[in-house]
């Protein structure tokens, strides 16, 4: 199903296709909060826009920490960011005029 | 700046425990959060956070000595852990949306065809409560939420009243107001005055009595009514004082007297006898400036000398203006209110002799205190306490019947969660039968509350005002509606989908017939039929409270005759007539009438005792009466004909009472009643005292009290002043008769008609009928409350008769031993109906207590009764075990014929 991507969504998908691979560091970059991240992703992955993997536990043992989910852009997912940003460079900059303090 | 995750600081292992509790607190969050997500996802869930968290943490730690970290780090940590219920939550709610949510409700809406009997009775119930609510809520919605319908700006506009040292409901004056006007105060962007009062309109033919609106120029710009045909008044029509007779009609008034005429625009039509031209008609939804009332001609404010006495526009103290203020997007109720104080005080310093003392209060429009929406404050708020408790009694019936339809699907739940169905899926397949009974529900219930908003003309006070009683639904009802029926069927289905879910295969699957049904449904059903009963309680106390309260109130001595009275109004202002020959017309209608047959006495008044809003008030002096620090002495006070003291047959205690003389030609004279001379002449020499009413008026006389409110009301000071001398066009004629006073009401007219055929005699009605008006809350709420009291009861006892008749077939071995043991068909019947008596009493017991507490808040309204009245609480107490009487004998008869052989046959 094609939806329109709301704003929150395009900037998350613009944070991984920058390399932020997994939830906080995603949240660092869009400015989000963690309540809108998170069921963000795996509304992604189901849409598959992005793809998770789970990091090789050998490694994260040896690193003594518990391995991460790691999130990726799918083909599908970097032609629809590509497309988005397209929609969002045809906003150009204007002169903001703001409602003045007519009666009507 | 963001961590690379692959270069980021290794986290420490380090096991000091003080300084891990930040992180701590986060896994436990986790932890705690995890049932809710769903059971497939939950282990990689669970991981991903863990992981997340430890990597944050180490982040924050990194180069802290010894993981210490600041208050700020370890509450972004967990703030961060805050998302773990939104992100669960999300996935819940992901995982019922999908396909399974569609095939629950197909297999709830076939379950439900497939028992016709119980969804009809649900969904009639579920339309019962739901439809009681909604018509309260498109009442509340139609005079308070949206108490100026048509006028677009409204939100922004509120209501100001003049305020004094003891009042903040007064009206404005002309100059006030256009002085406020005119310097603008902060944060408001326009304001416009209105006065609503009666005319006499004549196109041709005879004169028909109107409500008119004198508005100020701006007062359709600020209120934001468009026109419907021609065009509204603008500031151009409000410019010199009696040179804009023009006239704006409002839709309904076009529509009922000129049949929506477009060719009315242009013409010319008679206000008061003036000639007026009709430039428009208003929007058609909008009913004028004051809510719930209903205006038929809007004419400019300059026009006020040809529709109301005296030159109101020039006179600083006559106070009889609403005044509208639009505020300034943005603008607070507390900054306006602080700019018209600033403002108010300005006016008081320049006008002393008047406006000293005088502030202005600013209102939210369905808060103001002046305004029909006052009158219907109370009626909502007793409505809607009342239809609360009877949507609750409706959902208790609701919960009884899930439960035991939930018992009787035992064994296909049972195989279902033999099959590997989870608990939580086929609570949500319950709840889903739950939202499809809402669904129908709401829709029974929008059905019945469209049906009942009309009845909205029975909670109209009677009143002589255009008081407009239509009610228009909104597109909110349906939606309300909806809400309230989900919500009820959800919370209140949950319990009993929770118990039918609950996993007991073994015995479910063998489908033995228990000697007792499962032990935590029968408490929960007696908790829930009990309750019904407590509530039913409640509101048959409250019935027999205000019962008594109208017996009282009909028996109640207020003073004088209630049988033998006729009243009839006039308002000779309309037609034309001043002060002399107002008075010399009023005289001689007194005559003619005391002249027919049946007629013992005539007297005109202008206010009448028993009156819903009180009378006229003033505050005044009394020579020789020192006040107490901070008393002010209101008298509230009535302008009386000669005759009035005969014709009412109130007693005179001392002196005497006017004559025809007492016209203010020479001593200014006063009757004043007992209580107003034992308060301020105790030494009961009232008689010859003096009061200061802008001059010293003696007191010619003391009569007996009056009833000048409610029937019961604590009796107040007041006096009698000759009409004569403080005259006033609009009056009412009080004809006391020998016998049945509807005789007279055409001879009264022609009377009327034979002295003037210009002036109309309105509102006639007797005495009794008058009466009834202040009794008109009481009366609403005892018929309210008797309704709705009884329909409880039976849903009550339908509730119990339903409990008692599952108990018993489920009892019936059990029976069936006892019998066979020897038992009496005595002892069954008493054991049943035992059972059913004991239920409803703890219930009485329970609605009493609620009934004694709850109560005396409604203590103002009641008369002659208190609220702990023993008679009311134990006729209802009467009522409801007699009805659970009922309601067990049936059960119990059934009961008491079980064949011990057949019943033992099953085991």
């Amino acid at each position: 199903m094609k939806r329109g991507l709301s704003f929150g969504t395009v900037a998350i998908l613009h944070a991984i296709a920058d390399g932020k691979r997994f939830g906080f560091d995603i949240m660092a970059a869009t400015g989000l909060t963690s309540g809108t991240v998170y069921p963000a992703l795996d509304r992604l992955e189901d849409q598959r826009f992005v793809k998770s993997a789970w990091e090789d536990a050998r490694v994260a043992h040896r690193e003594g920490r518990p391995p991460r989910r790691y999130f990726q852009l799918t083909p599908a997912g970097g032609e629809v960011l590509a497309e988005a940003l397209q929609k969002y460079k045809t906003l150009r900059p204007v002169t903001i005029g703001v409602a003045g303090k007519g009666r009507r | 700046m963001t961590p690379d995750p692959d270069l980021g600081p290794a986290p420490r292992r380090a096991d000091d425990a003080p300084a891990r509790l930040p992180l701590r607190l986060a896994r436990a969050a986790v932890h705690l959060v995890a049932p809710i997500v769903p059971a497939d996802r939950r282990a990689g869930w669970r991981r991903q956070w863990e992981a997340d968290l430890h990597y944050q943490w180490a982040f924050l730690t990194g180069d802290a000595a010894g993981h210490r970290v600041s208050p700020a780090r370890a509450l972004d940590l967990l703030s961060r852990a805050g998302g773990v219920v939104p992100h669960a939550l999300a996935l819940r709610y992901r995982s019922w949306t999908m396909p399974t949510l569609m095939s629950d409700l197909r297999y709830g809406a076939r379950t439900l065809v497939s028992r016709p009997g119980f969804a009809a009775v649900a969904v009639l119930l579920l339309g019962l409560g739901i439809g009681a609510n909604a018509t309260v809520f498109a009442w509340v919605q139609n005079f308070l939420l949206r108490p100026l319908p048509g006028a677009t700006h409204v939100s922004d506009v509120v209501v100001l009243h003049g305020t004094t040292k003891t009042r903040r409901d007064i009206s404005m004056s002309y100059p006030n107001f256009a002085d406020l006007a005119a310097r603008r105060p902060d944060g408001v962007l326009d304001l416009a005055a209105e006065r609503f009062t009666a005319v006499n309109v004549r196109t041709s033919g005879d004169p028909e009595r109107a409500w008119a609106e004198i508005v100020t120029g701006e007062f359709f710009e600020l209120m934001g009514v468009q026109p419907a045909e021609g065009r509204v008044l603008s500031p151009d029509d409000d410019r010199t004082p009696g040179g804009h007779p023009v006239t704006v009609l409002s839709y309904r008034y076009w529509q009922r007297r000129f049949q929506a005429d477009p060719a009315v625009i242009g013409s010319t039509l008679s206000i008061n006898g003036h000639p007026y031209t009709v430039v428009g008609v208003s929007a058609p939804d909008f009913r004028g400036g004051m809510p719930a009332m209903s205006t038929d001609v809007f004419v400019p404010m300059m026009m006020q000398a040809s529709l109301t006495p005296g030159n109101r526009l020039v006179e600083r103290g006559n106070a009889w203006l609403t005044v509208y203020a639009r505020l300034a997007p943005g603008t607070g109720i507390p900054t306006a209110q602080a700019g018209l104080s600033a403002v108010a005080a300005q006016l008081a310093a320049e006008f002393p002799d008047v406006n000293t003392d005088r502030g202005i209060a600013v209102y939210p429009l369905s808060g103001d205190p002046q305004s029909a929406t006052g009158i219907f404050g109370p009626v909502f708020m007793v409505l809607g306490a009342v239809v609360g408790i009877v949507l609750l009694i409706v959902c208790a019936n609701l919960a009884s019947l899930l439960i035991v339809r939930g018992a009787s699907r035992q064994r296909e739940i049972a195989v279902r969660l033999a099959l590997g169905a989870s608990r939580a899926r086929i609570i949500r397949q319950l709840l889903a039968e739950n939202v499809l009974l809402a669904i129908a529900g709401a829709a029974a219930g929008v059905v019945f509350a469209v049906w009942a908003s009309r009845l909205f003309r029975g909670f109209v006070p009677p009143s002589p005002l255009p008081i407009d009683a239509t009610v228009q639904l909104s597109s909110w009802l349906p939606l309300f509606s909806l809400g309230l029926a989900l919500a009820a069927t959800i919370v209140f289905g949950l319990l009993p989908a929770l118990q039918a879910s609950r996993p007991g295969l073994v015995p479910a699957l063998r489908e033995s017939r228990g000697t007792t049904g499962g032990r935590r449904r029968t408490r929960l059903r007696n908790l829930l039929v009990a309750s019904q009963v407590a509530l039913s309680a409640l509101l048959l106390v409250g019935a027999a409270l205000f019962a008594r309260t109208l017996a009282n109130a009909e028996r109640f001595d207020v003073g004088f005759d209630l049988d033998r009275g006729l009243l009839a109004s006039v308002d000779l202002l309309p037609a034309g007539y001043d002060q002399p020959r107002g008075l010399d017309l009023l005289a001689r209608l007194i005559a003619e009438v005391e002249r027919i047959p049946g007629v013992e006495s005539a007297a005109i008044a202008r206010d009448l005792p028993l009156k819903l809003g009180g009378g006229s008030d003033t505050s005044g002096r009394i020579e020789g009466y020192e006040p107490a620090r901070g008393e002010e002495i209101t008298l509230f006070y009535d302008r009386v004909s000669p005759g009035f003291f005969r014709t009412l047959g109130v007693p005179l205690r001392d002196g005497r009472v006017f004559t025809a003389r007492d016209d203010g030609t020479g001593e200014h004279a006063v009757v004043i009643n007992e209580t107003m001379a034992k308060r301020y002449w105790p030494d009961g020499k009232a008689v010859g005292g003096r009061v200061w009413l802008g001059e010293w008026a003696t007191v010619i006389g003391v009569v007996g009290d009056l009833t000048y409110t409610t029937p019961g009301a604590a009796p107040v000071a007041f006096m009698y002043l000759p009409l004569a001398e403080y005259y006033r066009p609009d009056v009412t004629l009080i004809v006391r008769t020998k016998g049945d006073p509807d005789g007279i009401v055409r001879p009264v007219r022609q009377a009327l008609a034979g002295l003037d055929p210009d002036v109309p005699l309105f509102d006639v009605r007797t005495m009794a009928q008058h009466r009834d008006m202040v009794l008109f809350i009481p009366r609403i709420v005892a018929t309210l409350l008797g309704a709705l009291g009884a329909a409880a009861m039976v849903l009550a006892a339908v509730g119990l008769y339903g409990l008692l008749a599952f108990s018993v077939s489920q009892r019936t071995p059990e029976i069936g031993i006892r019998l066979a043991l020897g038992a009496q068909r005595g002892q069954v019947y008493r054991l049943v109906v035992g059972q059913g008596l004991w239920l409803a009493a703890s219930g009485v017991a329970i609605g009493l207590g609620l009934a004694a507490l709850l109560l005396p808040l409604a203590s103002s309204q009641l008369i002659g009764v208190g609220p702990r009245d023993v008679v009311a609480y134990a006729a209802a107490a009467f009522v409801l075990l007699g009805g659970a009487f009922l309601a067990s004998y049936l059960p119990a008869r059934r009961a008491a014929r079980v064949d011990p052989i057949r019943a033992l046959r099953y085991e």
